[in-house]
C-alpha cells in the first residue's frame, strides 16, 4: 500500500521490521524479494510516483575536479528522486561484471572484492529473471568476430525495465508492507553505544517529521547519496555513520566514455553492425551488442585496467552533439575526414613497380593485407581505478530540508591515464594481428587528459572489504561497526569493471535478501 | 533512344570523373603523408635503396611479413596510426620513389 508522509500525523513513529530507503532497482527489488516472508516491510522513497522539480532540487550539490568542475547539472541529471529511481533514465543495458573484475589484480591498488564470481553467479541468473532475460551472455553467431588470444568480444542485453512503472500498480495493491512517499531521510539515529541504529528521522518538503524503529535498516539511495546520508548523520560519531576509517564517500568511480580514436576495417561495416548497435543474434534471434576488450591475459600483461569497445559510424558520432561528444570529436577529428584507405599505396606505388616483377607481386600483397574499406569511430568504455581521492564530501551549504549538500570531487589518477594509452596501443596491436584492421589513436599518451563524462553510473563510495579498515561495508552489505545498518546499490562495489551496474546492483541486492532471510 | 549525350549528360559525368579523381588524389596523398610523417619520425628510415631491400628482398610474402609484424611487435605509431612497420616502410618509399 502507498502512503503519503504529508498525511502523517505530526511527529508520528512507524515501527517496522525492515526499513528500505530508497525505491530504485535495488529498494524495489529488495522489498518483492522480501515480501513474501512474515516481516513486516516499510519503503521510504523520497519523491512521489512522478518527477516534481522540488524533490529532484534536492540533488543540487557541488562538483568540483578537473573531469566535471562547475558542471553541477550532473549531480541533477544523472539521477531521478522518484518512485522507481534513476531506471527511469535507463538505457537498459545488461552485462554481468567478469570473473576477473572480481579479482584481486597485483597491478591495481584497492582491487579485489570480497565475492567471487561463482558466488555471484545464482544471483546474476534471478536478476536476469527480474529483468525477464535470458542469463545468457556468450552466443554463438558468425556475425561475431572470433576470440583471438588477445580480443575478446562481450554480449550485452537491452531490457530498459523501468522499475516505478512496472511495478507501481502491484506495490500500491499490496496489502503486505506499506511504501511511503515524499519522505526523506535526514538521519541516520544510531544508540547511545554507536554501534546499531536506533531511528531514521524522516522530514517532507512540507515540514511534517516523522521516525521510523525497525530491526533492521538498509540504504538503497543511489551510489552518491548512500555516502552523503551517512557522512550526514554525525551526531554520534562526529564523522558519520560507519566512518572511523575515513572510508565513507572515497573511491567514487564512474566509467570512462571517451572517443579513443578510428578504426579502419578491412571488412565493410556492414559485417561490424552488431559492435555499432543492438541487433539480432544467434539463434534466438534477442537483440544483443557485442563490444570488444583486451583479453583477461593481456590485460594482466599489460598491467591494465579493463575496459571494452564497441564501433560508431562517424555520422552517428557526430549526431551526439546534444551530449557534447560533437563538439569533442569536431575538434579531434577534424583532419581525419579523408577516408583512410591503404590501397592509396597500391594505386601510387604501382607506377615505381612497374620495372620490377617481384615487386609487382608486393603491390599485391599490400592490397591484400591493408585495404581498409570502412571506417569508424572507435568509442570506448573504460573502468576506473579505485581512488581514495576521488570522492563525495558533504558542502556547507545546505537543502531545502537542512541537509548539508553534496559535494563530488571525481578523480583519475595515473593508472587511470597508462591504461587508456596501453589499452588502446594494444588494442590496435591486436587488431593489426588479427588482420582485422588499424586503429588510430587521438592523441599521443591522452594527455590532457581527454574523459569529459561517463555513464552516469555512481560506483564506489561506500565500498565492500572484509576488513573496516578498507571499506565500509562487509561482504553482506552490512556497515561495519553498525549491527543492523545495510547499504545496497553501486556505492558498495570495491571495483566497477566497465559493465553497466545494475544487473550487478540487482544481484547483490537479491543476495542481501537472502541473507537478511536468513538472519531475521 | 538516342545514344547521343546530353550536355546535361556530359556534365554528370564529368563531374563523376572529378570527383574520382580527386578521391583517388586524397587517397594517395593520405599514403604520402604517412610516409612523410614516417620519414620525418625516423630519419634513419630515409634511404630508398635499403627500404627497398628491406620491403621487397625476401622469400616471405609481404602480407606475412605485415602480420608477423603485429605479431612480433614491430609496430610504428604515425599520425596516430597504428602501421606494421614493413607498411609504414612502403609508405616512406612510395614517397621516396616520388
Amino acid at each position: 500500500m502507498f502512503l503519503e508522509a504529508e498525511r502523517l500525523e505530526k511527529k508520528t513513529q512507524l515501527q517496522t521490521d525492515v526499513c528500505i530507503v530508497g525505491a530504485g532497482a535495488a529498494g524495489i527489488t529488495l522489498l518483492r524479494a522480501l515480501a513474501a516472508t512474515p516481516l513486516k516491510l516499510l519503503l521510504v522513497e523520497s519523491g512521489g510516483t512522478s518527477p516534481e522539480p522540488a524533490t529532484q532540487s534536492l540533488y543540487e550539490g557541488e562538483v568540483t575536479g578537473k573531469i566535471l568542475g562547475g558542471e553541477h547539472r550532473y549531480l541533477t541529471e544523472s539521477r531521478a528522486r522518484y518512485f522507481g529511481g534513476t531506471t527511469s533514465r535507463w538505457g537498459g543495458w545488461c552485462l554481468p561484471l567478469g570473473a576477473a573484475d572480481f579479482e584481486k589484480r597485483e597491478w591495481i591498488p584497492d582491487s579485489g572484492w570480497p565475492l567471487t564470481a561463482k558466488e555471484m553467479a545464482p544471483y546474476y541468473t534471478r536478476a536476469c529473471d527480474t529483468l525477464k532475460i535470458p542469463p545468457e551472455f556468450q552466443v554463438k553467431s558468425e556475425r561475431l568476430q572470433p576470440d583471438s588470444a588477445g580480443i575478446v568480444s562481450d554480449i550485452y542485453r537491452q531490457q530498459p525495465f523501468q522499475f516505478g512503472e512496472i511495478y507501481q500498480n502491484d506495490l500500491r495493491a499490496s496489502q503486505k508492507f506499506s511504501v511511503l512517499l515524499n519522505s526523506n531521510v535526514i538521519r541516520v539515529g544510531l544508540n547511545e553505544a554507536g554501534d546499531a541504529v536506533k531511528e531514521l528521522d524522516l522530514r517532507t518538503l512540507g515540514g511534517k517529521s516523522a521516525t521510523v524503529r525497525a530491526k533492521v535498516y538498509v540504504l538503497a539511495v543511489g551510489g552518491l547519496e548512500n555516502a552523503r546520508l551517512l557522512l550526514s548523520s554525525n551526531d554520534v560519531h562526529k564523522n558519520g555513520v560507519g566512518n572511523d576509517k575515513d572510508r565513507v564517500g572515497r573511491y567514487f568511480m564512474e566509467h570512462l566514455h571517451l572517443t579513443v580514436g578510428r578504426v579502419g576495417l578491412v571488412k565493410p561495416l556492414e559485417e561490424w553492425e552488431p559492435y555499432m548497435h543492438f541487433v539480432k543474434l544467434g539463434a534466438s534471434g534477442d537483440r544483443l551488442l557485442a563490444s570488444l576488450r583486451l583479453s583477461d591475459a593481456v590485460q594482466k600483461e599489460e598491467r591494465c585496467l579493463t575496459g571494452s569497445f564497441t564501433l560508431m559510424p562517424l555520422f552517428s558520432a557526430f549526431a551526439q552533439d546534444k551530449k557534447g561528444h560533437g563538439e569533442f570529436l569536431t575538434a579531434r577529428f577534424r583532419h581525419l575526414f579523408p577516408r583512410p584507405d591503404f590501397s592509396g599505396l597500391t594505386q601510387k606505388y604501382a607506377a615505381g613497380l612497374e620495372k620490377h616483377r617481384r615487386d609487382t607481386a608486393l603491390f599485391q600483397s599490400v592490397s591484400a593485407v591493408a585495404s581498409l574499406r570502412a571506417s569508424a569511430v572507435l568509442h570506448g568504455r573504460l573502468e576506473q581505478s579505485p581512488n581514495p581521492d576521488s570522492r563525495v564530501s558533504l558542502a556547507k551549504e545546505k537543502d531545502a530540508l537542512g541537509m548539508r549538500k553534496l559535494r563530488l570531487e571525481w578523480k583519475t589518477n595515473e593508472l587511470d591515464r597508462q591504461s587508456l594509452t596501453k589499452t588502446t596501443a594494444r588494442f590496435a596491436l591486436e587488431l593489426g594481428r588479427t588482420g582485422w584492421g588499424r586503429v588510430q589513436r587521438l592523441a599521443q599518451d591522452f594527455d590532457p587528459w581527454p574523459v569529459t563524462g561517463g555513464g552516469c553510473h555512481h560506483m564506489g563510495t561506500t565500498r565492500m572489504s572484509d576488513s573496516p579498515d578498507r571499506g565500509v561495508v562487509d561482504r553482506e552489505g552490512k556497515v561495519h561497526g553498525v549491527k543492523n545498518l545495510y547499504v545496497a546499490g553501486s556505492s558498495v562495489f570495491p571495483t566497477s569493471g566497465f559493465a553497466n551496474p545494475t544487473l550487478t546492483i540487482l544481484a547483490l541486492t537479491l543476495r542481501l535478501a537472502d541473507r537478511l532471510k536468513a538472519a531475521t | 533512344m538516342s545514344l547521343e549525350l546530353t550536355r546535361r549528360e556530359l556534365l554528370i559525368a564529368l563531374a563523376g570523373l572529378t570527383l574520382g579523381l580527386a578521391v583517388y588524389a586524397e587517397k594517395a596523398n593520405h599514403w604520402l603523408r604517412l610516409g612523410e610523417a614516417f620519414l620525418k619520425k625516423y630519419p634513419d628510415e630515409n634511404n630508398a635503396v635499403r627500404l627497398q631491400t628491406q620491403i621487397s628482398n625476401e622469400k616471405i610474402p609481404l602480407a606475412q611479413r605485415v602480420s608477423d609484424d603485429f605479431k612480433n611487435g614491430r609496430v610504428v605509431e604515425v599520425e596516430g596510426w597504428f602501421l606494421a612497420l614493413t607498411e609504414a616502410r612502403a609508405a616512406a618509399l612510395a614517397v621516396l620513389r616520388g
